[in-house]
């Protein structure tokens, strides 16, 4: 309860341990103790014994409210934040699951952690589940820092409002913001590539683990079996690879070049080709796959800025 | 836009509801008219509701200032409150503009009830708080609450809310208001407080018909006492003035070098021999501190009788407590000792008997043969006195403060004999002088009776508004003694608090309190019955009340009349005997306290980790293998343990298989129904007991 009283309108993001509940009056709940001060003076003024029961059943509204507030953030199960990677100017989303197991409904719940923009309101049916989702923006390549943030309610009066922490959000990596006019620069990596996810022929039939493409999912056996299980196949031939490379770029900033290697990743990628990534102090083999997308989106992000006299030779 | 706002409107509409009715018309039009522009479309946004919203602004100025008499009476403070707050809601938009529009609808229904304060009122004021419980629900809940569920989370609110309230409104101590009177109990200088031009009442010479009445119309306070120890009964506070000896037949007055400091200082009683030569008798010593406000005169009004000498301060020989130096704009500050009983003056003289005997002339001429009859009839004294207050007692006097009787002739005559009705200079005239004619010598003083007690204090404040006159006789084995026929006609009060409606506010304080003056407050009709054996008024009719007459009538007393006498009753039943206000606050904070701490007991229990029976079975048999070696991995799913059981012990295989079978279907098959996990426990349960 002391807490209310210390700086109650200013988010206070102190290290609060996640599942504690915290209660701290509102701006409108300083509002309804000025509504509540007023009705007393009036009350003592003109001896009015029904301004007295007024002001009596506001105080006694904000006591009910109070534990109200807190049992409606109480109960809750907050997963981890997820997030994923996003590009430098688009905003980073966070994702939390919330049940509540004990069957309790919850209204009016809302995500909030510092620089963030806030989603709608939330309301739990009893028993459910719900997504909880907050965005920051992510303005630079490289890492999103960590943040802490909070689950609050103000519901039912909006006098109180209730604060259960939750883990902190994340850190979230940020690629660079793909740009740049150079069409692909086409240097060949030699061999052709190897294109797994191609069909084939098939070569034998392995167990199903989540992620196989339903395409690939052996009906004829499930409906033997009752088990599923996932064809392979040898996979295809395709193009050769490409070298996407830092001293190809023709660019003066660093991040001029690495959006623009972005660009061409994304690009190959898309037309689906297997490439490679040559950065200052760092060369990623050529291959195919999200993986490889991922993994080369990742060295770009992640290249730190000061290898460029080094590199931009 | 979004679902809460016909709520605030309703919210609005109702708080506003009995002063539109009471205002005039114009006022309901130009809310209905706010009201309205609110639906009234994107436009309203424009320059076009913004005229139209400065027109009406300006229209209500206008009719405030040509309906009414002031601009700023209370009904047009109101009027304008209401105007103000329904063309805000006409341009109302955000969650913020709602807030506000809501809490000032819960001030106007409490301003509301300050003109009425009866059943009706307080069923109007619940139903807005509850409107308000709604609305703020209807805001907070995110628009996901709507209709049913709304009403029966705000109902629910309000429902755990009120028994909280009832014991707050309880035990809350009751301080009488005006406030200002709290802050001259505190020091704030008299001063502070007075009008102009009221500080010199102690200039009054001579007690007119009537004179009483018009004193007790003001309000302004005259001295503040602070007891040292229990306050005495309100009804045995005389605070003693002027001594009146001569009567005119219409007047009585005060003799000429009244006012004299040389006279007065030679007659007083300066040291403790004299005034204990002059009280003869003396009861129930009290200690006070006073503190006068000026007066223009020397009165500093000591409680009757004072009997300790004070600086700057002396005892008349009329045991009146005088300033030396007359109190202008200086406050005194005297402590004082006197003796609420008490039977006082060595001898008296010739000529005091002469005056103590005198009457005008030829007036009165019933009231002196009546006199004389019972002087014939009775020898003592003693008898006489009491032959009068029968007569008083069997004679239908009506006590009433504010009757003034037509002038003319033989104004005792007609009060005793003809109207029996009139205020206290009447009524102890009439005693004095029909005293003086049965031989017993007879005076009357002037002076406050009681005061307003500040609720659980020691502090006393009496105002102008308690001007009494009383009167004393000289009966020669006792000295003077004091007489108060008004008890005889109106049973006296055995409170020590004053009664709630004596203690409102005065209409020219605080302008909202305009129709206070329209309500004729006297003794004759105290709002609240004091005494126990005077419950709420019944209709004269004969027929029986039904039950829930009843019910109201307890309403009336408990809610709408509740004082802070009714409070230390109440503190009583609950055992504390002598009860102060911390008593009442800790009563009331305890309460308070275990009442929510009950309701959140029943919302912990409402809410606590619940593990259902499969899990809890599961568990218990999962332990159960793992002593017997047969720990179930973290990551092994139910089958996969299985087969490791098998492995290990076949015995155990067949008893497993099904536990771990039946597990399996409730879990994950769907098929939890009530017959399938009572199944699976009696399973489990036969397996532990088994193994």
């Amino acid at each position: 309860m002391a807490g209310i009283l210390t700086s109650p309108l200013r988010l206070r993001w102190s290290a609060q341990r996640p599942g504690r509940v915290r209660t701290r009056l509102t701006a409108a709940g300083w509002g309804f103790v000025v509504l509540i001060l007023c009705g007393f003076l009036l009350a003592v003024n003109y001896s009015n014994n029904l301004i007295f029961s007024m002001a009596c059943m506001l105080v006694s509204m904000a006591l009910v409210g109070w534990y109200q507030t807190r049992s409606n953030v109480q109960g809750l199960v907050l997963s981890d934040w997820r997030t994923e990677p996003v590009f430098a100017g688009q905003r980073a989303v966070y994702r939390l699951r919330l049940s509540s197991p004990q069957g309790s409904e919850h209204y009016g719940l809302l995500a909030v952690a510092p620089e963030a923009v806030a989603g709608a309101e939330l309301q739990l049916p009893g028993g459910g589940e719900a997504e909880m989702r907050l965005e920051r923006p992510a303005l630079r390549r490289g890492i999103l820092e960590p943040a802490p943030a909070l689950l609050r309610s103000r519901f039912p009066l909006g006098i109180f409002e209730a604060r259960l922490a939750s883990k902190p959000l994340p850190e979230c990596l940020v690629y660079p913001r793909p740009a740049g006019e150079q069409p692909l620069p086409q240097q060949a990596a030699g061999s052709q590539a190897h294109r797994t996810a191609e069909a084939g022929t098939y070569t034998d039939l392995r167990r199903y683990t989540p992620g196989d493409p339903l395409s690939r999912i052996s009906w004829k056996a499930f409906a033997r079996f009752d088990e599923l299980y996932t064809k392979r196949f040898d996979g295809a031939q395709g193009q050769p690879a490409l070298w996407l490379r830092w001293e190809d770029v023709r660019a003066a900033d660093v991040e001029a070049r690495l959006s623009q290697l972005c660009r061409w990743v994304l690009d190959a990628h898309q037309q689906g080709r297997e490439y490679g990534l040559e950065l200052p102090g760092q060369r990623i083999e050529p291959a195919g796959e999200a993986a490889q997308l991922e993994r080369c989106l990742r060295a770009l992000a992640l290249q730190r800025t000061h290898v460029q006299s080094g590199g931009g030779r | 836009m979004s679902g809460y706002q016909p709520w605030v409107l309703l919210t609005l509409a109702m708080a506003a509801l009995p002063s539109l009715f009471r205002l005039p018309w114009w006022v309901a039009a130009i809310a209905l008219a706010g009201a309205l522009l609110h639906y009234a479309g994107p436009w309203r946004r424009g320059w076009r509701g913004a005229a139209i919203t400065g027109g009406l602004l300006a229209g209500a100025a206008a009719a405030i200032w040509f309906s009414f008499e002031s601009p700023l009476s209370g009904d047009s403070i109101l009027s304008f409150f209401i105007v103000v707050v329904f063309l805000k809601w006409a341009e109302a938009r955000t969650r913020r503009d709602h807030l506000f529009l809501i809490f000032s609808a819960v001030i106007l229904a409490a301003v509301g009830t300050l003109y009425w304060e009866n059943l009706l009122n307080m069923v109007h004021m619940f139903v807005v708080v509850l409107l308000l419980t709604v609305s703020l629900v209807a805001i907070h809940g995110a628009g996901a609450a709507s209709g049913a569920p709304l009403l029966r989370r705000a109902g629910l609110l309000y429902g755990l809310a009120l028994p909280l309230m009832l014991l707050m409104f309880l035990s809350i101590p009751r301080i009488p208001g005006p406030l200002w009177d709290l802050g001259l109990a505190m020091g704030l200088p008299v001063k502070a407080l007075m009008h102009r031009g009221a500080g010199d009442f102690g200039k009054t010479k001579a007690l007119r018909p009537g004179g009483i009445f018009r004193a007790s119309q003001q309000t302004d306070a005259v001295l503040i006492a602070e007891f040292q120890g229990a306050v005495p009964y309100k009804s045995r506070l005389y605070w003693r003035g002027p001594v009146f000896w001569d009567f005119d037949g219409e007047k009585w007055s005060l003799p000429e070098g009244w006012n004299n400091r040389t006279q007065l200082l030679r007659k007083a009683l300066r040291t403790p021999e004299q005034i204990d030569k002059e009280l003869r008798v003396r009861k129930n010593p009290v200690r006070y501190t006073l503190r006068v406000m000026p007066n223009g005169g020397r009165w500093l009004y000591g409680l009757d009788v004072p009997a300790a000498p004070a600086p700057e301060s002396f005892i008349s020989d009329e045991y009146q407590l005088l300033s030396i130096r007359e109190i202008d704009d200086t406050e005194p500050r005297v402590e004082m000792l006197s003796y609420l009983e008490y039977a006082a003056g060595a001898k008296l003289s010739a000529e005091q008997r002469g005056q103590g005997l005198a009457w005008p002339g030829e007036t009165n001429p019933r009231l002196r043969a009546l006199g004389r009859d019972l002087a014939a009839r009775f020898k003592e004294p003693e008898r006489i006195l009491h032959e009068i207050l029968s007569l008083l007692a069997a004679g239908q006097f009506q006590f009433d403060a504010g009757y003034v009787l037509p002038p003319g002739q033989d104004l005792l005559d007609r009060f005793f004999f003809d109207e029996k009705r009139g205020g206290a200079e009447y009524l102890a005239g009439s005693v004095a002088m029909l005293l003086r004619a049965a031989g017993v010598p007879a005076r009357l003083v002037g002076g406050f009776r009681g005061g307003t007690l500040l609720a659980l204090t020691n502090f006393i404040i009496v105002k102008r508004s308690d001007a009494h006159v009383w009167v004393e006789v000289w009966q020669d084995a006792t000295g003077w003694q004091r007489v108060e026929p008004k008890d005889i006609i109106v049973p006296p009060e055995t409170t020590t608090a004053e009664e709630p409606a004596k203690a409102k506010a005065p209409a020219e304080r605080l302008e909202v309190k305009a129709e206070e003056g329209a309500q004729p407050e006297g003794p004759k009709a105290p709002p609240s019955g004091p005494r126990p054996a005077r419950g709420p008024a019944q209709p004269e009719s004969g027929w029986r009340l039904p039950e829930w007459v009843g019910l109201l009538a307890s309403l009336q007393k408990w809610v709408i009349n509740y004082d802070p006498d009714r409070q230390m009753e109440l503190l009583k039943g609950v055992g504390l005997q002598q009860g102060g206000w911390s008593d009442l606050l800790l009563f009331g904070a305890c309460g308070v306290a275990v009442l929510l701490g009950v309701y959140l007991l029943a919302a912990w229990w409402h809410g606590r980790p619940r593990q259902d029976a499969v899990l809890r079975f599961w568990g218990r048999f999962c332990r159960r293998l793992g002593r017997l070696g047969l720990e179930k991995q973290a990551r092994e799913c139910p089958r996969d343990f299985l087969v490791r059981v098998e492995q290990q012990r076949p015995d155990l295989a067949p008893a497993v298989r099904d536990v771990v079978f039946r597990y399996i279907d409730i879990r994950y098959g769907g098929r939890a129904t009530p017959q399938a996990v009572a199944l699976f426990s009696r399973q489990v349960q036969r397996f532990l007991s088994m193994v």
